[in-house]
């Protein structure tokens, strides 16, 4: 029985270990790039959303570069009216190309009434449709390509944005993003995400903590290793840069961001972000449908592992990259799906230590201190996120960030819900897509800007 | 130095630290009864105990020449051979199956392996001299409590450094950004 704790303490420790320092070790490269940048953790909680183009990082916001946004449809007709018009300007006049996968509803027409003639409307037809967003996407991409050649444009000044017929870019994002791609060994930028209605309820507060916190934070850790981590929103990548992937530059992987990410690092692109811009959306409103979506994000994350000896054999990436993106597709191999053990056989044993420790603790105080220090050594790391969280968005208040810090306790049940039967599809080679369901939201008014 | 010989002594690397994250867990019995004769070390220089480790045990007997000796025996979840055997594992594995760079590769290591023993040593210590205040209850507390929390913080520490070196970046860096523009909604 001691060999077999033994086993459960050194794999758990090594587990534990080494994900805590991964997490922490990029949320500090992010908060230590975020200080010699002179940017405060709050600064993108104040910025709000649907004006683009406003001039608030670089007078010239595009300055020389055309951008061609990419937003793949299906039936989106409840949310693509307002991310069609917050996109299209009449000075910036950047092509807007929506891909209905074969909608059943309007959501062409809606699209091309709100752009007018910036907006091109692509209509893919079954069977030849919904075949995923890395095929529409490639479809889009086809049509930019030709359209660049007949404007004789330079693809390297060409940036493609993906966005979600939800998305929102916020105010200014466009000349943050260009001031990024002047780089030229620059090949893909991602915007963090906020949640949108997030106000909602705990889930989708629980949502925008993942991705404003958690996520960003780490994301901008990656910027020192050039790998950050390409996502379906907010995401733009420089012409030159997919053209060096083919035809097709976005895979039928159930996570085709991810995989386009790793398609570029191994060719000795440097991605990176801003905290100068952020993209919002929608949330997921309810447990079953985030378990879902949650799924397909773990088994498309999983099965990238395959691409580890692409990694590890590419000249162009840099070692730190490398092992960064390793680590990174290592996450649910080595941690998700072993802690759901280990983290159960762990409080076991916490169990009968506490009850070796209790007997000897007499009194209040004893009680009190042996309950403190169990308190500290489990939820450490929920406090350090907890105060992370309140410097990022401190209208949340302290009780709030506390409470959402916390509720990893039961947050991590989704993941290992979400990470086992995504193994669990896997063996049974079960690939199958399904679109996430948009709701209906009330038309917001477009902020007014004061110099 | 040329490509084979480089990839050679990765791999000679590689297959040594292996070897020696095997040795670490099969002769876990002799780890200890170093570490044993390096914590009767430690407790002599940092501390008016008299401690002596006993030849060819993993036990510390502290108090020598006193009334009050007490004997600490070093079991195996107590010792780090196990961490130190999972260090050696993941980086022999790096360099046998990469192209990592030796020299920072081996440096992480090193540190890594450093502050695993280090803290088990400092651990060690805190429990006998918690032990010798408090008697039993302390040794349950700084057993249990203190030494969990120190455990969990060197091998939070050690994976920290350890991946901190191996990810010493390209030394990019987010350009410095011009203030926004007085933004009101």
């Amino acid at each position: 029985m001691g060999s077999f704790w033994l086993v459960v303490n050194t794999a758990a420790s090594l587990v534990m270990g080494f994900a805590a320092a991964y997490f922490f070790v990029c949320v500090g490269a992010g908060l230590l790039q975020l200080r010699r940048a002179g940017v405060k953790l709050k600064s993108q909680s104040v910025v709000s959303y649907g004006r683009p183009y406003e001039p608030l990082y670089r007078d010239a916001v595009l300055d020389g570069f055309e951008i061609y946004y990419l937003i793949p449809c299906l039936n989106e007709a409840a949310v693509i009216e307002a991310t069609v018009s917050s996109l299209a300007s009449d000075e910036a006049r950047c092509p807007v190309i929506v891909i209905d996968d074969a909608s059943d509803d309007n959501t062409g027409p809606i699209a091309l009434a709100a752009g007018g003639n910036q907006v091109s409307v692509i209509r893919r037809e079954l069977p030849y449709a919904r075949l995923g967003k890395g095929a529409a996407l490639n479809e889009g991409y086809a049509y930019i390509c030709a359209d660049v050649a007949a404007r004789r444009l330079d693809p390297r000044k060409v940036l493609v944005c993906v966005m979600d017929a939800d998305g929102r870019l916020s105010d200014g994002a466009i000349g943050a993003v260009t001031a990024l791609f002047e780089d030229d060994a620059v090949g893909g930028v991602q915007l963090a995400v906020r949640i949108r209605n997030r106000a909602t309820n705990f889930l989708l507060r629980f949502q925008d903590h993942q991705f404003w916190t958690q996520s960003s934070l780490t994301q901008f850790g990656r910027i020192r290793t050039a790998s950050v981590s390409l996502g379906g929103n907010g995401q733009f990548t420089r012409l030159t840069a997919l053209m060096e992937l083919g035809d097709s530059p976005w895979s039928e992987a159930l996570t085709e961001d991810l995989d386009l990410a790793i398609s570029l690092a191994v060719r000795g692109w440097a991605l990176t972000t801003t905290p100068n811009a952020s993209v919002d959306q929608q949330g997921i409103e309810r447990v079953r449908p985030l378990i879902r979506q949650r799924t397909r994000w773990y088994q498309g994350h999983m099965m990238a592992v395959k691409r580890m000896p692409q990694i590890l054999r590419s000249p162009k990436i840099s070692h730190s990259a490398a092992i960064e993106m390793i680590l990174y597709l290592a996450v649910p191999w080595v941690f998700d799906l072993p802690w759901s053990i280990l983290y159960h056989l762990v409080l076991i044993e916490i169990g009968i230590d506490f009850a070796a420790v209790a007997s000897h603790a007499n009194g209040t105080v004893a009680w009190l201190s042996t309950a403190i220090v169990i308190y500290v050594l489990g939820f450490w790391p929920a406090l350090v996120t907890a105060i992370l969280a309140y410097r990022r968005d401190p209208e949340m208040g302290w009780v709030r960030t506390l409470g959402i810090g916390h509720s990893f306790l039961v947050t991590n049940y989704l993941s290992y819900i979400c990470a086992w039967r995504a193994l669990f599809r896997m063996l049974l080679r079960r690939n199958g897509w399904v679109k996430t369901v948009r709701i209906v939201e009330a038309p917001t008014p477009v902020p007014t800007l004061t110099a | 130095m040329t490509e084979f010989p480089l990839r050679l002594s990765r791999w000679a690397l590689g297959c040594t630290l292996l070897a020696a994250a095997v040795a670490a867990w099969t002769f876990s019995t002799a780890y200890r009864v170093n570490e044993a004769q390096v914590e009767a070390w430690l407790v002599n220089v940092f501390s008016p105990v008299r401690a002596v480790a006993q030849a060819g045990t993993a036990t510390v007997w502290t108090g020598m020449g006193g009334s009050n000796i007490m004997g600490f025996n070093i079991t195996s979840a107590c010792s780090s051979a196990a961490l130190m055997g999972g260090f050696c594992t993941v980086t022999g594995v790096l360099l046998l199956v990469w192209r990592a760079r030796t020299k920072a590769t081996l440096v992480a290591a090193l540190l890594a392996l450093v502050i695993v023993f280090g803290t088990n040593m400092l651990r060690l210590s805190a429990v006998i001299a918690a032990t010798r205040f408090w008697g039993p209850r302390g040794f349950e507390w700084s057993h249990v409590y203190l030494g969990t929390a120190m455990s969990v913080l060197g091998l939070f520490l050690a994976a920290g450094t350890y991946l901190f070196v191996l990810m010493r970046g390209t030394g990019r860096r987010l350009p410095g950004v011009k203030s926004r523009k007085a933004h009101r909604a």
